[in-house]
């Protein structure tokens, strides 16, 4: 009964404790300094919160892991060039972006809500796959309609044809504009508290919906569509809720990602999102099911450390920080295959022994009939 | 009836805070001139926009020009210099920059209390 017990948690908790396992191998070679650690921490979570959050209201609706919060970027970014072309700068630029966002974002979510809605059991790949065709759509509209159909008055930022965005916006005057702002010096380690109180809002917001009427139909629709359907929930309209939240919210979370890093690539920045994001979360113990704020907080920590440690102990093992990249990169995407692999097995097993008990039951009863 | 009213409330209201966000943080270039050619100004003006730069001010020489960069429509300029019988002074002039324009301040025109001390130019 211990036993079993014991491996269940082990099978359920398999991806952190193998890359615990890495990173503490790793962390003595990599002859990092833990106060370096603790920054880099510091800095990198509050980096990517908001944006590993947002996958979560989704997973409540059933609908597997969000691959569409690279939409959600999208209109981040594009809200991002339109203010550093009005030289919007500071904690303006920033909200006057989140503000800008939300439009695109709902509308980019509503979109991809009714597109998941036709590929019920398929969400995951199909969302996948609109992120790439989204991404087409993005890019001829910053390449080609941007400077032509949508006025762009910044020399900067135009590419010298006269249309189209530049690959990189330096955006310097936005840059670190909320990191900066109530930001706490504790021992030499900055803290950008003003991020994690927006972060923690997020996540008591996550905790609330989960209660209130919309959160709970959700969760039933995660449970059962069907039944769901039977008790009078609209399941295909809160799906799509579901999606526009985490579109939105993507949004977001892109604006505070960029804002911290200081410089966008107009036409890459957001294509690993979806990926990075989701491979965090599934690190930090979730599955395509079931995902906690614990796990987004203990996921991102956990990559952001193998991405922290294993170039420098590459380096001092083989000499090239790049081997160690090389093997952060297989490591994390190897992740997220196995984490994929182990929730269909779990699926299949859970399914198999449904079937079984209920087969069980009707050979029990066939049988009390025949005596 | 009352759901679309609600609707429209927020809107007006997100519409509003955008608008409040554009004013406030829009970015504006000001030229400061220390006079031009032919007009007798101080050597060296020193000056202050908006609280910046409070520790060490930065200068412009005679018949030069400056630049500084400010964030919304209201700022003040604090200027320093030594008069021509070499006496400190210091005056200090609030502005307010229209949202689509750039602003050129002349010290010539504060130092000699002027109504023209300060241009706009359209972006």
């Amino acid at each position: 009964m211990k036993n079993n017990k014991l491996k269940k948690i082990l099978i359920n908790n398999i991806v952190p404790i193998v890359i615990l396992i890495i990173i503490a191998l790793c962390y003595p070679l990599s002859g990092l300094s833990p106060k370096y650690i603790i920054q880099e921490m510091i800095f990198r979570l509050s980096r990517n919160l908001f944006l590993v959050m947002s996958l979560l209201i989704p997973i409540i609706a059933g609908m597997g892991l969000n691959f569409g919060i690279v939409l959600g970027a999208m209109a981040g970014q594009i809200a991002l060039v339109f203010i550093t072309d009005w030289q919007i700068i500071g904690m303006q630029g920033i909200f006057l972006a989140a503000i800008i966002s939300i439009p695109i974002s709902i509308g980019l979510g509503i979109m991809s809500g009714s597109i998941l809605n036709k590929a019920k059991g398929k969400e995951m790949i199909t969302s996948m796959i609109l992120g790439f065709f989204i991404n087409g759509v993005y890019q001829l509209i910053v390449l080609y309609g941007m400077g032509n159909i949508i006025p762009i008055s910044n020399a900067k930022l135009v590419l010298s044809r006269g249309y189209g965005v530049r690959n990189a916006i330096d955006l310097k005057e936005v840059r670190k504009a909320l990191d900066s702002f109530l930001s706490l010096d504790i021992g030499g380690i900055e803290i950008p508290l003003f991020v994690f109180i927006i972060v923690a809002l997020l996540a008591w917001f996550t905790i609330w919906f989960r209660k209130t009427k919309l959160g709970q139909d959700m969760k039933a629709i995660g449970q059962d569509m069907e039944v769901s359907k039977t008790a009078g929930i609209n399941v295909e309209k809160t799906r799509i809720i579901a999606i526009v939240i985490s579109t939105v919210l993507a949004g977001f979370g892109q604006i505070i990602y960029l804002q911290n890093i200081g410089t966008m690539n107009t036409y890459n920045s957001h294509e690993q999102i979806g990926m990075f994001s989701i491979a965090a979360l599934l690190v930090g113990g979730a599955s395509a099911s079931r995902a906690t704020i614990f796990n987004v907080i203990s996921g991102i920590f956990l990559f952001h450390m193998l991405f922290i440690v294993s170039p420098m102990a590459g380096k001092e093992l083989m000499g090239s920080a790049q081997i160690g990249e090389y093997f952060r990169v297989f490591v994390s995407y190897g992740v997220i295959a196995l984490t994929l692999v182990l929730h269909q097995w779990r699926r299949e097993k859970e399914k198999n022994d449904i079937r079984r008990r209920q087969m069980a039951e009707r050979v029990r009863e066939i049988e009390g009939g025949e005596k | 009836m009352k759901r679309i009213t609600s609707w429209i409330i927020v809107l007006i209201c997100i519409l509003l805070l955008s608008i409040a966000l554009f004013v406030t943080g829009k970015r504006h270039k000001v030229f400061l001139l220390n006079g031009s050619k032919g007009k007798e100004v101080p050597e060296r003006v020193y000056y202050i926009v908006d609280g910046e730069n409070k520790e060490k001010p930065k200068s412009v020489k005679a018949n030069k020009k400056g630049i500084a960069f400010v964030k919304g429509r209201s700022h003040i300029i604090v200027i320093s210099f030594e008069d021509l019988d070499g006496n400190k002074k210091e005056i200090e002039r609030k502005f307010t920059i229209p949202v689509s324009s750039d602003a050129e301040i002349d010290f010539y025109g504060i130092i000699n209390n002027t109504n023209d001390w300060i241009k706009y130019k359209e972006k």
